[in-house]
């Protein structure tokens, strides 16, 4: 059975989704790459928004999402985070 | 005349002594840096109570180090005007030593143990308060090394084992065998002051420093990935 994702795997996956799309996705993309509900999604996408990681850009009149430089950062520090918190397993 | 120490040790230890406890300070201060920042990063409050805990330590260390130099150089504190003030001023800082210090295991232990609610905590604080205390009531550090000693046995360690159990990564043993090799520490300085042996704190001393570098040579190889 799978184990229950953390709250900084889930915004790992929703980041990398957004990478592996060019840097820009489309919400219905990300709501099925990232793998949770729609109000689920929009939590962890508000906190990316206060945390400048993503932005919410307008592509001829369609909604769609931008990872940032912090976005990209947080990406390449993931490792690091995710070894440290293994180690302390908090 | 000099400043009547309460800590059973010999004189030629306490310039690489406070060498130790520099070197400790610092370490706790670079893990407690970045699991400030993993708490940044993750919003996880847990790595901010951990960055408190081991910034309380390291923060403790620091007046360690002061008081070591009290016993060291007290004729070149004379901006405090005599010896029972500076008595006072010595004290005051072992006091502060270990009551950050066994804050900063408490709530370790308390993270470990999950133990939650404002009465459990603020009950084992007080006992770190009272420990502190003892050290200026009793002139000894063995309530200090008791209790330091129990929450590592009862709380942390068993945490630590499951996790590396749980993820058996090099990682986690490195931490695992850190707060293992403390509580042997705290071992030695409870023995030293039942036989009075300062082979033993001499020896307590050597594990605890090796202890801080199995963390830091754990937030080295986090840091290299």
């Amino acid at each position: 059975m799978n184990e229950r994702r953390d709250k900084l795997k889930i915004i790992y996956d929703m980041l990398a989704a957004i990478q592996e799309k060019g840097g820009k996705i489309k919400p219905t993309h990300l709501l099925y790459k990232s793998n949770l509900s729609h109000t689920k999604m929009q939590l962890y996408l508000n906190e990316l928004f206060t945390k400048d990681m993503v932005k919410e850009e307008l592509n001829n009149s369609n909604k769609c999402y931008t990872i940032t430089k912090n976005g990209i950062k947080f990406l390449e520090d993931y490792k690091k985070v995710k070894e440290f918190t293994d180690s302390f397993g908090f | 005349m000099a400043i009547n120490d309460i800590i059973f040790r010999p004189t030629w230890f306490l310039g690489i002594e406070s060498l130790f406890e520099i070197i400790s300070m610092i370490i706790l201060l670079l893990v407690s840096l970045y699991s400030y920042k993993v708490y940044k990063l993750s919003n996880n409050k847990k790595y901010k109570y951990l960055a408190v805990s081991f910034f309380s330590i390291g923060i403790g260390f620091l007046f360690k180090i002061l008081s070591d130099s009290i016993v060291l150089y007290y004729d070149r504190f004379t901006f405090i005007d005599n010896l029972f003030r500076l008595s006072y001023f010595y004290t005051g800082s072992l006091i502060l030593f270990a009551f950050l210090a066994l804050s900063g295991y408490v709530i370790l232990a308390c993270l470990a143990a999950k133990v939650k609610g404002r009465r459990k905590i603020m009950s084992l604080l007080g006992i770190a308060f009272l420990c502190a205390i003892l050290v200026r009531q009793a002139r000894s550090f063995t309530f200090f090394y008791f209790f330091e000693f129990v929450l590592l046995i009862v709380y942390i360690i068993p945490y630590m084992y499951d996790n590396y159990k749980h993820k058996k990564n090099k990682n986690a043993y490195l931490v695992f065998l850190a707060f293992v090799l403390l509580a042997l520490s705290s071992l030695f300085f409870i023995a030293m002051s039942a036989y009075n042996l300062q082979q033993l704190y001499i020896g307590g001393h050597f594990i605890s420093l090796l202890a801080y570098i199995m963390l830091l040579v754990n937030l080295t190889l986090v840091l290299k990935k």
